[in-house]
């Protein structure tokens, strides 16, 4: 290759450039727009708040402590959850095997829900609905398009989910 | 369309004889043109009052046509001529082809206008004097009973009425003239307004709305039905479709080929750009079937045109063949434990991919719900969807990650699709590493055929070689079969080959046919 071709210049004009000639290449204006990140739907508010409003409905007398809901909130996550769930719930196997998660996203979205005045505390610390709260729950449980798995789940469940069943889930003794 | 009109004609009877005129359309668009107070108006308002539509000009009973029908008429000479007696006949056509013919009287000593004729047959174009009925119309009932003449129009249009509430709370059918009003313009006040004038008089709620709906659902339901036809048609070419390519890559495996440009799924272009062939592994590079067969017939014939060797004579050939059926069966077996190892690392592939996929997908049906739920309480909406906080008023994200204020979430819409790109992205992925893996497989199935060959071939070679140098050389009879039987069966292949092709141009045509229709009807959307 004769040594005065164009892409051996630059190439060597390339390595020879200096730092200062550089800058004077890149000094433009430029400016960084924020790009909004994406969040998976389980953790956007009117979805696990809907959802939120979906157990308590489930719940015995519609009203829940944080660890009742979590359980319920933990079996609902995979198909293999519920399983077990179902299972140390009918005695065929034990609480030990459940190893429930606490999802902090969760109690955020309890705390969201109690900001909308959706749920109400109660002075042992569980939760029930306020009116608004009952009228949207009714609502979604009516509605046959939305969280068609999840009520599917909780349908299986024979009796409404008490407090005393959470603790022999977590094998806490009451 | 449910409706054509065939022929006017409109009949007077004077002291001075017979008045009136026909007119005919013809099927398609009619222009009726004529000078000023010439009696264009009249015509279509005979056209409405033969319809017995009068109620949709006007609430009282009198008949609502010009006075040349009803009193006196001009002649050529601008002479007044009273009206004896004066009648509307109108030809009607429906969808199903029926030609009926309504006969109205306007002015009649003998008939009521509330009376209305229906000849069963085109009475006025070819003269048919079929059966006859009477129907009444423009008094209660008209719409509902038995003998209501719209009753009877509204059958012979094949519509079936929706029930729709009065302002009194009761519900009645939306009477044909609350419909026709949308299908026939009054011009009378000019162009500016040409908005349906809706009779007000019968008291139905949002008429003109109802109206409107029961219209356009008229079509939107038949191009519904339409579609699901196709899409049903469609659904049946691809099975076909399916099942061929299936047949296809069954008669390409039996002679070791796979197939090259053969599209899994229906194809509106036939013949493709290049029409898909089958390629056979052959000695380290991919030879289309018909080259294989070129050469395994020359190779064959060469063979039987030479007399079977001896031993003896071919033994140093033999062993230079020993060689290299030696080294080639080396090779393979390295290329055999490499490619067992290629397979299984796709195979691996395709699974993280498809857990990958349905994990989005899971996503995806959350977030179907998230934005069904937006609209579900949308008279209360959730003040945090709208990014405000239900407690301080402030500016919070729509995520329950931790508020640090730095990073805005997505919007819903944004992110399903987000997802849905990231899933096309991934299900393009699997089905790429599936292909990979149909390759890789049918080469490993290959090779080791051909393995075993080897091994076999070895083996007579070997023993060719110790046998008595007399005996004629079983490993090239045994070449010689093994060609035969290849010829043969790449010989039945092909042929078959050629048959299911013909069979997929068919299936192309037709799919083709679908589409252009499918695209016809969202045209028409």
């Amino acid at each position: 290759m004769p040594s005065d071709s164009p892409t051996k210049i630059s190439a060597q004009r390339f390595r020879q450039w200096r730092t200062s000639e550089v800058f004077d290449v890149l000094d433009v204006p430029f400016s960084f727009s924020p790009r909004a990140i994406p969040v998976s739907a389980d953790l956007r508010p009117a979805w696990r708040i809907s959802l939120l409003l979906l157990m308590l409905l489930r719940c015995w007398g519609n009203r829940a402590n944080l660890k009742q809901l979590h359980v319920l909130n933990w079996a609902m996550r995979t198909p293999e959850n519920q399983q077990i769930f179902l299972d140390v719930l009918s005695d065929t196997k034990n609480p030990s095997e459940a190893i429930v998660r606490y999802e902090p996203s969760l109690n955020r979205a309890l705390a969201f829900a109690l900001g909308e005045r959706l749920v109400k505390p109660l002075p042992d610390g569980s939760v029930e609905f306020t009116h608004k709260g009952r009228v949207r729950a009714d609502l979604l449980a009516r509605d046959p398009e939305c969280f068609p798995t999840q009520k599917a789940f909780l349908d299986r469940l024979r009796s409404k989910f008490t407090k005393l069943q959470v603790d022999s889930i977590l094998g806490w003794e009451s | 369309m449910a409706l054509r009109l065939r022929q006017l004609s409109i009949r007077a009877t004077t002291p001075h004889g017979q008045y009136g005129l026909d007119l005919s359309f013809d099927a398609g668009l009619s222009v009726v043109r004529a000078d000023n107070s010439s009696g264009k108006s009249t015509c279509v308002q005979s056209i409405i009052f033969a319809l017995g539509l009068d109620g949709m000009l006007t609430p009282s009973h009198t008949v609502p046509l010009q006075s040349a029908l009803i009193d006196k008429l001009q002649d050529e000479g601008g002479n007044e001529i009273p009206v004896i007696e004066s009648e509307v006949l109108l030809e009607l056509e429906n969808a199903r082809g029926e030609i009926i013919t309504i006969q109205r009287a306007a002015v009649s000593s003998s008939r009521r206008s509330t009376l209305v004729t229906v000849h069963f047959g085109a009475l006025l174009t070819r003269g048919e004097t079929g059966q006859k009925r009477d129907f009444f119309v423009r008094v209660e009932g008209a719409a509902q009973r038995e003998r209501g003449y719209h009753h009877f129009l509204a059958s012979y249009l094949g519509w079936s009425l929706p029930t729709v509430l009065r302002n009194n709370g009761t519900s009645t059918l939306l009477y044909l003239e609350c419909i026709f009003p949308l299908l026939i313009v009054e011009q009378k006040h000019g162009w500016s307004g040409i908005q349906a004038r809706l009779p007000i008089h019968f008291g139905i709620r949002e008429m003109g709305k109802r109206a409107t709906e029961f219209l356009l659902k008229l079509d939107a339901y038949q191009i519904a039905m339409e579609r699901l036809r196709i899409d049903d048609e469609m659904q049946q070419l691809k099975l076909h479709w399916e099942s061929a390519v299936k047949e296809l890559q069954r008669l390409a495996a039996s002679v070791d080929g796979v197939w090259e440009g053969l599209a899994s799924e229906p194809t509106a272009t036939w013949p493709p750009r290049s029409l898909p062939r089958v390629l056979i592994h052959d000695r380290g590079t991919w030879t289309n079937v018909q080259d294989v067969l070129r050469t395994a017939r020359v190779r064959l014939k060469d063979l039987e045109s030479r007399e079977i060797p001896r031993v003896e004579q071919v033994s140093d050939e033999l062993s230079t063949k020993l060689r290299e059926r030696e080294e080639e069966l080396a090779l393979i077996q390295t290329a055999l434990a490499q490619l067992f190892e290629e397979v299984e690392i796709e195979k691996a592939q395709i699974d993280s991919l498809g857990v990958r996929v349905s994990a989005l997908s899971i996503d995806l049906r959350n977030f179907a719900d998230t934005q069904r739920l937006l609209s579900l309480g949308s008279d209360s909406p959730l003040q945090v969807s709208q990014g405000i906080c239900p407690t301080c008023q402030q500016h919070v994200n729509d995520t329950l990650l931790p508020q640090d204020g730095s990073d805005q979430a997505m919007s819903i819409a944004d992110n399903i699709g987000f997802i849905r790109g990231q899933l096309q992205t991934f299900e393009a992925m699997r089905e790429d590493a599936k292909r990979v893996l149909r390759g890789k497989s049918a080469r490993l199935a290959i090779a080791r055929k051909r393995a075993d060959e080897l091994r076999l071939e070895i083996r007579e070679l070997r023993q060719t070689l110790i046998s008595d140098s007399r005996l004629p050389s079983a490993a090239a009879i045994r070449e010689r079969l093994i060609l035969e039987a290849r010829v043969r069966s790449l010989e039945t292949v092909q042929g078959q080959i050629a048959e299911s092709l013909s069979a997929l141009e068919i299936l192309s045509k037709a799919w083709l046919n679908a589409q252009s229709r499918l695209r016809g009807l969202q045209a028409e959307i």
